[in-house]
């Protein structure tokens, strides 16, 4: 699906959802585990997708150089905004710490913490290596195939593919001593 | 540690949690795991999808204010602006950052501005004296003084500059510049001709795609989404316009090149938004017989190479079958009789042109250039960053026995033989991970494609950070030149090999 972004009006606007569609599902799960909050991820999702809206070049690239565009302008960003956050002052870290623990307090976990019947398979998913969960997550939670997951590790698709085998294999012993 | 089973296996462990999750029941443990897994991750899977629609309606509020390209002196600004937003959503972490990158912002600028004027006033010194030194000589011209790497013109800097060909003949340059399709002297830069596709008939602007000069360098055959257009060089009078959806009448009934498959093939393709196929890598056999482009669709098995009859416009061959990647690159051997075709998941194929069968299939590749003599092919192996190679080869082109091995510090993205078959230019890309590694490259370097050893380092230029999966350079005909888009978007043209 190669997208067409130098047109007018609506068709412009079409065009670019169904970049968008295609390709930021992908991009922000990735940039959520690279960044400390969500807000930093939407603003550098914002950044990559206006860098390609202003690229003439972007429109006539086909589908899979539209796509290594992308995600080499992704990298570069979140390069840049590690830079940016190592050159902040202490105070500044300790800031992005609270922060931290603000997310957390208001993350998905925590919320099903607070549900019953999810208390012991989020201390099913503690079990798992932080890389499993994750996979794990990429998987559930953004709907994700071993192939698409791998780009975001930085890990290869049959290693993606074990992992997550994996995981799930210790997660379903779980269930069967509930049983 | 509770008991392990392998009842997910690596091969099939999507389908498996797909089949789970599709099934409306839970009786199973399984079925329950994946619901429950799929339940407990609910939440966050809406925050994303609430995420990217902020993100969505943000971007398309930006849009609508009208796409033009921006330059980087005003990008800053509106990353500023961007980011007090940010604060307004009360993100302390990127309060903190704005401060000290709007402090640093400015420090760096006024680095910037001093080192800009530094350059400038250097630069000014080189093209002054450059142009002194060529004034009233054209490039075929005796020039004593000449040395390897010297640039005998530089262009001003443009928004954005592909496609940089050389026609056959050795006098002209082509490329894409700021959205137009151009060719020039490479003499004289101020002789431009502008080839310009017919708007669509509601009035829409369509926009002149991939290109290849003609073997006689007279014509320029153009994708223009609908059609194929043949221009005259030197006029831009569009001399012919084939419609894409015209499988060749006379092709042999089951062929590939077959109407039938050839209408299926074109109705399953994803037209543009204008009408027509996004084709790309337009090539035109070295006889003149038949002219070449790719069109990437989604699934990968719409991938396909088409090829024409140049003279009829008849749609010839539909290379597509068993393909399971985007065609990134397509090249003719010089002598005709081979195509080599490279595939983004690294698959380098080789068709005999006459029978239209694979006749060797490279594994691992990311870049290819065939030697003038059309016995062997460079390669470039593929590492592990994205497409980046790890080294260069050159090997019998039909048996694949590996003759030379070099260029092993790796990061090239493409490589060119010179048509003189004496030297092998690489070009480089700059490669850079969220880990913050960051390893800078030269622009590009020239090897002998003899032995193997480097000759000459072209370090005039900064190497472009942004990922570029093909090549921004073209050795004119008689392999003195190298013709290369610099970082900030000039034509650079250089000596790539002294008179002897």
């Amino acid at each position: 699906m190669q997208q067409s972004l130098n047109l007018d009006g609506e068709t412009s606007r079409t065009a670019t959802t169904e970049l968008f569609h295609h390709h930021a599902p992908a991009i922000f799960a990735f940039l959520r585990q690279h960044t400390s909050s969500r807000e930093d991820a939407e603003d550098l999702l914002l950044e990559v997708f206006t860098a390609a809206l202003e690229q003439e070049r972007f429109s006539l690239m086909s589908e899979s150089e539209q796509r290594k565009w992308l995600w080499r302008v992704v990298r570069n960003k979140l390069v840049d905004s590690y830079r940016r956050q190592i050159r902040r002052p202490a105070t500044a870290i300790d800031a992005l710490d609270e922060e931290l623990f603000a997310d957390d307090a208001h993350s998905p976990e925590h919320a099903a913490l607070r549900q019953e019947e999810h208390a012991r398979l989020h201390a099913a998913i503690q079990t798992l290596s932080p890389l499993q969960q994750k996979a794990v997550r990429l998987r559930f939670a953004n709907n994700l195939r071993c192939a698409e997951i791998a780009v975001i590790l930085d890990k290869s698709e049959s290693a993606v593919r074990m992992m997550l085998s994996r995981a799930l294999n210790l997660l379903r012993t779980f269930y069967k001593e509930d049983e | 540690m509770a008991e392990y089973e392998n009842f997910y296996t690596p091969d099939d462990v999507d389908e498996q949690i797909e089949a789970f999750l599709q099934a409306r029941e839970t009786s199973t443990r399984d079925q329950k795991l994946t619901h429950d897994l799929h339940a407990f991750y609910k939440p966050d899977s809406e925050a994303d999808a609430h995420s990217l629609q902020r993100v969505l309606t943000q971007l398309l509020a930006d849009d609508q204010h009208g796409q033009k390209i921006v330059p980087i002196s005003d990008f800053m600004p509106k990353q500023q602006k961007y980011e007090e937003t940010s604060i307004m959503r009360g993100t302390l972490s990127i309060k903190a950052g704005a401060k000290t990158s709007s402090t640093l912002v400015r420090r760096l600028n006024i680095l910037v501005a001093t080192l800009i004027v530094a350059v400038l006033v250097g630069s000014m010194l080189v093209v002054f004296n450059a142009a002194r030194q060529s004034h009233n000589s054209t490039i075929g011209s005796p020039d004593t003084a000449e040395k390897l790497g010297k640039i005998i013109y530089q262009s001003s800097t443009h928004q954005l500059v592909f496609n940089l060909s050389w026609s056959p003949d050795g006098t002209r340059l082509a490329a894409h510049i700021d959205g137009t399709l151009q060719s020039w002297d490479a003499t004289n830069p101020s002789n431009v001709v502008t080839y310009n596709i017919p708007a669509t008939a509601s009035g829409k602007k369509v926009f002149a795609g991939s290109f290849a000069w003609s073997p006689d360098s007279t014509r320029l055959a153009v994708a223009g989404g609908t059609a194929i257009y043949v221009f005259d060089a030197k006029t831009a009078a569009i001399q012919t316009s084939t419609p894409l959806q015209t499988p060749s009448p006379t092709a042999q009934p089951g062929s590939v090149g077959d109407r039938g498959i050839g209408k299926i093939f074109f109705s399953q393709a994803q037209k543009l938004s204008t009408g027509g196929l996004s084709l790309g890598n337009m090539t035109w056999s070295p006889d003149g017989r038949f002219l070449e482009a790719t069109y990437n669709g989604l699934p990968d098995s719409a991938c396909a190479i088409l090829i024409w009859n140049a003279e009829t416009g008849d749609l010839v061959e539909t290379l597509n079958k068993g393909f399971n990647g985007n065609v990134l690159n397509v090249q003719w051997s010089p002598d005709g009789r081979h195509l080599a075709s490279w595939f983004a998941t690294s698959v380098l194929k080789i068709w005999d042109t006459i029978t239209w069968s694979v006749v060797k299939q490279y594994q691992g590749v990311s870049g290819f250039s065939w030697s003038p003599d059309s016995k062997h092919l460079a390669l470039l192996d593929a590492g592990k960053v994205f497409m980046f190679a790890k080294d260069a080869r050159i090997v019998d082109a039909l048996n694949g026995q590996t003759l030379l091995t070099f260029a092993k510090e790796g990061s090239m993205r493409a490589v060119q033989w010179s048509p003189d078959g004496t030297r092998i230019a690489l070009e480089y890309q700059k490669i850079s991970n969220p880990l913050g590694l960051q390893r800078t490259a030269d622009h590009m370097k020239l090897w002998d494609a003899i032995n193997g050893k480097l000759l000459y380092t072209f370090t005039a230029f900064p190497v472009s950070d942004v990922m570029i999966p093909f090549s921004e350079a073209s050795w004119s005909p008689d392999s003195r030149y190298i013709a290369c888009v610099s970082d900030d978007q000039r034509i650079i043209v250089w000596v790539a090999k002294l008179r002897t």
